[in-house]
């Protein structure tokens, strides 16, 4: 068959399907646009991470990094600059920093840079900007962020940087066509001596970006590892995406596996939709057989079939997910955002376009052909269409789906004693179970409804009844795709709740440990990582009122692949770490020796990588490396890529540095925490930059942080009850539209049009009540599944629980949703006029 | 009983001539007396049992029921005329697939108030008198198209209808069964003193109607009243 007579063979059959083969299309766009849009916002974040580095200094292979906050010596630079093998070295000093307009704040990066970056950058700051800013002292800020926080040309700003507030100015807006990605980048850029004096760390540089020259890439690195003398850290170029990815990894994954169980549903759908099309095709199969038509034909037939909607329905899903991931699904850095540049620039990598698009076509090809492989649409027969006489239907009901789904429970069991790190294999396999299981109990009870329908007078149960036991597989498929949805956002959002709750009971014991906070300003230090001077806590100590205060240091540190927080409590604490934190080792006696010294607790995962106990040593490669013992082993406290917490004392001898990240204040006894507030703020003056906050209110801003980067899973959550509300309603509609005929004969036959609506909403009810209960069952212990791959496997904190609450709102929206909707359309379809019986 | 007056039914297709697919028909059936309707393919016949069953509304004339003109019944109405009155076995109809023939035959008497058990053994002779003992507790779906036949044919005739309007029952059927099927609905309009109106193309129907009409392009023909054609068959 040629490809034009395939086509016009096409357009001519569609016109009796169109129906249905638009319901599939609707199921395959909504799949695909799910799987695009959840990819395109991961994809995001770290192309961001990645396109910053690649544009500034894309074109040099290493990097000399600092390993505080104190950065190294400017000099440095010269002395590498004299060596032949090195093409180019570009100091950089990079901040963690806020900016504030008029209209908002931002957090970005502070990057101070120097005409040098000319030398290694692909299309970034043209080289005249430098000197003309340094002459400004002005700044430059990417487009994106001088929109959010409404700053044009010229315009004051204030930068919170180095724990001091600045004012500055903004001397040039990035825009997009002339630096490209650089104008969504999360960064504030200002020349090198401009920065060092905002940030006042004259003379000071973070990194050092390094060109070898052609062919002496092992001499410059070799120069590097001298210069560095074990006190700085040589890495590759790509060093912050590959961190960033770890730290992306837990959320990414999570992400992942929701987006993969809400796809299913809409491809679930679409096969629903195809399965009512399936005895139509098989009739054609047929027919074309009996013509005379080669098998190669009719599969070709088949296919161009399934091509054709899988195309269709690919290109509306990606306008659709394109869509989402613009307005709901836009990429939010969330706490990430805290110790990495992520910007909010949105990168659609070809893969994900591939992905979407072959998961599309699949599914497509897979509804149209399995149905009639597997012969589950019944005798072709359109008298007898949908009965389940078909060998799938018989199948799915003996006594070997029984054993197997036992067995595929068995196995989520093992999965969440032993083995928590297969959470995509527990919940691939609590869904088969469930699925395996569906048709059984959904058989049963429909036996127990043939049971009880001779009992009640009137035609209403012999009807309800009788359809949905001859409608077989498609009402299996309709409680399937309740069950998955259910299942899918009672585990995703009960797990979110729990996940949350842990997050907020850190929170609560690392903040509820004194009377007052003071911090640096700014959003991006709601982990109390950006260092300030010491002196405030002298002014501090000497004001009525104040009882105590302690200095507590810290900030992010990368050991390996990890971006860890580094936590110091002053030694004097209660505890230095709470005691529900402490995982492995006593927790008092972990306290007693972290007051002492030379002794760190690690989180979890971290001394795993290491390879490290309680009591083993651990050499912490700070600025001045330090042998440690190892107290204890912790949780990540929150902070997914790892958590390291040592005295105060301690990290100013390794840091080598005396600057507080944070005070703990505090108050005289009978001091309001408010009143004691306002006295901390006068002690400090105004302007001294620095926030003092009470304990609910510090605890309230770093929940904002952890809640925001965790909000999608609920949006997932949501949008898959809605996509299961219509995929449902839709395939319980065109079950309904199917049967327009009997029902008139029905009514032909004297049985009011009311009673046919009865009929259709007992049988709406049923297949709802089904689905949503063992869907929703199902979900919460998939919950408890996912619960344990949180813990165990990215190391977030979660207090584990039932999700009664949100299954109960999940099963009621649904249900109410879906019931609502098919009761419109049965109601339309009780309404066929008589005459349809009559006809052919 | 039922009394047709000057009906007009007019098709008017999407595209071309209108059809006049019942002009000026006028008809009565009384009480116990079966009628045979003939016609060819596309004269108007089906047309006529849908005016009567109140499927659809006629363009001019009536329609009347023991007096009670069909057109102006509401919708309670209707549906009281179709379960009470009226039992109509369609040309094809589609049946529920689920619910045995036993409990399709059955049906209709519990829809009008009856247990389910008085309803099946209401059902049941009738299942026997055309030949779907053995076959009672299958499914629709597993019956074939004459056993499907039968079934329509019980469902009608369950509720005792005074008026049975019947569109070719014995077309799927063989000789025989043909037979069988006509004596019975001859026997049941003459027991229950039910007016029969019977559209068909069986020859053998001529021995058993009181009476035959002809129906040619939507008109009553008088002249052409009998098939040409009759074969032999007991007399009734
Ligand atoms: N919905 C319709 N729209 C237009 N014309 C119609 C419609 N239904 C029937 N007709 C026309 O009306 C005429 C009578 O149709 P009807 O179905 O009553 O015939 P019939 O005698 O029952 O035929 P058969 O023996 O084949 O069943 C036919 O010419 C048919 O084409
Ligand atoms: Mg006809």
């Amino acid at each position: 068959m040629s490809l034009s007579n395939l086509v016009f063979f096409y357009r001519r059959r569609l016109r009796a399907r169109r129906v249905q083969e638009l319901l599939a299309l609707v199921g395959i766009a909504v799949g695909v646009a799910l799987l695009y849009s959840v990819q395109v916002s991961s994809t995001s974040l770290s192309g961001s991470v990645e396109q910053l580095t690649q544009g500034l200094f894309g074109k040099s292979q290493w990097q000399l990094v600092a390993r505080g906050p104190r950065g190294l010596d400017e000099h440095l630079v010269s002395q590498l600059e004299a060596s032949r093998d090195v093409r180019a070295a570009v100091p950089v000093l990079e901040l963690p920093a806020s900016v504030n307009g008029r209209t908002g704040t931002r957090t970005v990066s502070l990057i101070g840079v120097d005409p040098r970056i000319g030398q290694v950058g692909e299309g970034s700051l043209p080289t005249g900007y430098g000197t003309v800013l340094a002459a400004l002292r002005a700044l430059a800020l990417p487009s994106a962020v001088a929109g959010a926080i409404g700053a044009r040309f010229g315009d004051a700003v204030t930068l919170d940087v180095g724990g001091r507030a600045q004012p500055a100015r903004a001397g040039v807006v990035l825009s997009r066509d002339q630096f490209g990605a650089l104008a969504d980048a999360p960064i504030v850029a200002a020349p090198l001596t401009y920065a060092q004096e905002l940030a006042g760390m004259p003379g000071r540089v973070s990194r050092v970006y390094v060109a070898a020259r052609q062919g002496r890439e092992q001499a410059v690195e070799a120069l590097l590892h001298r210069v560095a003398a074990g006190r700085l850290d040589v890495r590759p170029v790509d060093f912050d995406a590959r961190v960033f990815a770890q730290a992306a990894a837990p959320n990414d994954q999570s992400t992942g596996l929701f987006a993969a169980i809400s796809a299913f549903v809409g491809f679930l759908f679409a096969f629903n939709a195809l399965l009512l099309v399936a005895g139509q095709r098989r009739e054609l199969i047929e027919a074309l057989r009996l013509w005379g038509f080669r098998t190669g034909s009719i599969v070709r037939i088949l296919v161009f079939d399934a091509v054709v909607l899988g195309l269709i329905a690919s290109a509306l899903g990606l306008a659709l997910g394109e869509l989402l991931s613009r307005t709901v699904f836009p990429p939010t850095p969330g706490y990430l955002g805290l110790a990495f540049p992520v910007g909010a620039g949105r990168v659609v990598r070809w893969e994900t376009v591939a992905i979407s698009l072959g998961c599309g076509v699949l599914a497509a090809v897979l509804a149209t052909l399995v149905p009639l492989v597997l012969d589950i649409s019944g005798r072709s027969d359109p008298e007898a269409a949908g009965t389940d006489a078909g060998s799938l239907a018989r199948a799915l009901r003996s006594r070997w789906t029984l054993v197997a789904s036992i067995a595929l429970l068995a196995i989520t069991v093992v999965v969440l004693i032993a083995a928590p790190g297969a959470a995509v294999v527990g919940m691939l396999a609590l869904i088969a179970a469930m699925l395996l299981l569906l048709p059984r109990l959904l058989s049963a009870i429909l036996s127990v409804g043939a049971r009880m329908q001779h009992r009640v007078r009137g035609s209403v149960v012999m009807l309800a009844v009788g359809e949905l036991r001859a409608a077989g597989f498609r009402s299996v498929a309709i409680t399937a795709i309740a069950g998955i949805a259910l299942l899918g956002s009672v585990a995703v959002e009960g797990s979110h709740r729990d996940l949350l709750r842990g997050l907020d009971r850190d929170v609560h014991q690392l903040t509820a440990v004194t009377d007052v906070w003071v911090t640096a300003p700014g959003p991006a230090n709601a982990l109390a990582t950006t260092p300030f001077g010491i002196d405030a806590a002298r002014r501090l100590e000497r004001s009525a009122g104040v009882a105590a205060v302690g200095v507590q240091r810290g900030g992010f540190f990368d050991v390996g692949d990890r971006r860890v927080w580094v936590l110091a409590p002053p030694a004097t604490s209660a505890e230095l770490v709470p005691g529900e934190q402490v995982l492995e080792g006593d927790p008092a006696q972990a306290t007693t020796r972290l007051r002492g010294h030379g002794w760190v607790a690690l989180s979890e995962a971290l001394a795993h990588e290491q390879g490290v106990s309680v009591g083993d040593t651990f050499l912490l490669r700070a600025p001045q490396p330090t042998r440690m013992r190892v107290a204890a082993i912790i949780s990540n406290l929150g902070w997914t890529p790892g958590a390291i917490v040592l005295n105060a004392d301690d990290y100013a001898r390794a840091w080598q540095t005396t600057d507080a990240s944070a005070l703990r204040v505090t108050l005289d006894p009978g001091i309001s925490p408010a009143a004691g507030r306002a006295l901390v703020e006068r002690a400090l003056g105004a302007g001294s930059g620095l926030t003092v906050e009470t304990v609910p209110e510090r605890e309230r801003s770093q929940r904002q942080v952890s809640h925001d980067g965790l909000v999608r899973l609920t949006q997932i959550a949501v949008l898959m009850l809605g996509a299961a509300a219509l995929a449902m309603a839709a395939a319980m509609g065109a079950m309904v539209w199917q049967r327009r005929q009997r029902l008139a004969a029905v009514k032909l036959l004297g049985v009011p049009t009311r009673r046919l609506w009865h009929a259709m909403l007992l049988e709406a009810a049923v297949l709802l009540a089904v689905g949503c209960t063992i869907g929703t069952l199902a979900g919460i212990y998939g919950a408890q599944l996912l619960n344990r791959t949180l813990t165990t496997v990215t190391g977030f904190p979660v207090t584990p629980s039932l999700p009664i609450p949100v299954a109960l709102a999940a099963y009621g929206s649904l249900a109410l949703i879906a019931f609502t909707i098919a009761a419109a359309t049965s109601y339309i379809a009780a309404q066929v006029p008589t005459r349809t019986a009559l006809q052919d | 009983m039922l009394e047709v007056r000057e009906l007009v039914k007019e098709y008017r297709p999407v595209a071309g001539e209108s059809v006049r697919a019942v002009d000026e028909v006028s008809l009565s059936v009384g009480a116990g007396e079966l009628v045979a309707l003939y016609g060819p393919s596309g004269s108007g016949k089906t047309t006529l049992l849908e005016l009567i069953a109140g499927v659809q509304r006629p363009d001019q004339g009536a329609v009347l029921v023991d007096g009670q003109e069909v057109a102006a019944l509401d919708q309670r109405g209707l549906d009281r005329y179709r379960l009470f009155t009226l039992g109509i076995v369609p040309q094809s109809l589609r049946l529920v697939d689920g619910p045995t023939a036993l409990d399709l035959a059955a049906l209709r008497l519990t829809e009008q108030g009856l247990s389910w058990k008085a309803a099946h053994q209401r059902a049941m002779p009738l299942l026997e008198r055309l030949g779907l003992r053995a076959r009672a507790d299958h499914q629709a779906g597993e019956l074939s198209k004459g056993e499907r036949q039968r079934v329509a044919i019980a469902m009608a005739l369950s509720t005792q209808p005074r008026l049975v309007l019947a569109d070719e029952p014995t077309g799927n059927l063989d000789t025989r069964r043909g037979q069988d099927v006509l004596s019975l609905l001859a026997e049941y309009s003459a027991e229950q003193g039910a007016s029969l109106l019977l559209v068909t193309h069986d020859p053998q129907a001529t021995h058993y109607a009181h009476r035959t009409l002809a129906l040619h392009d939507g008109r009553l023909d008088a002249s052409k009243a009998a098939p040409a054609d009759p074969v032999p068959g007991p007399a009734s």
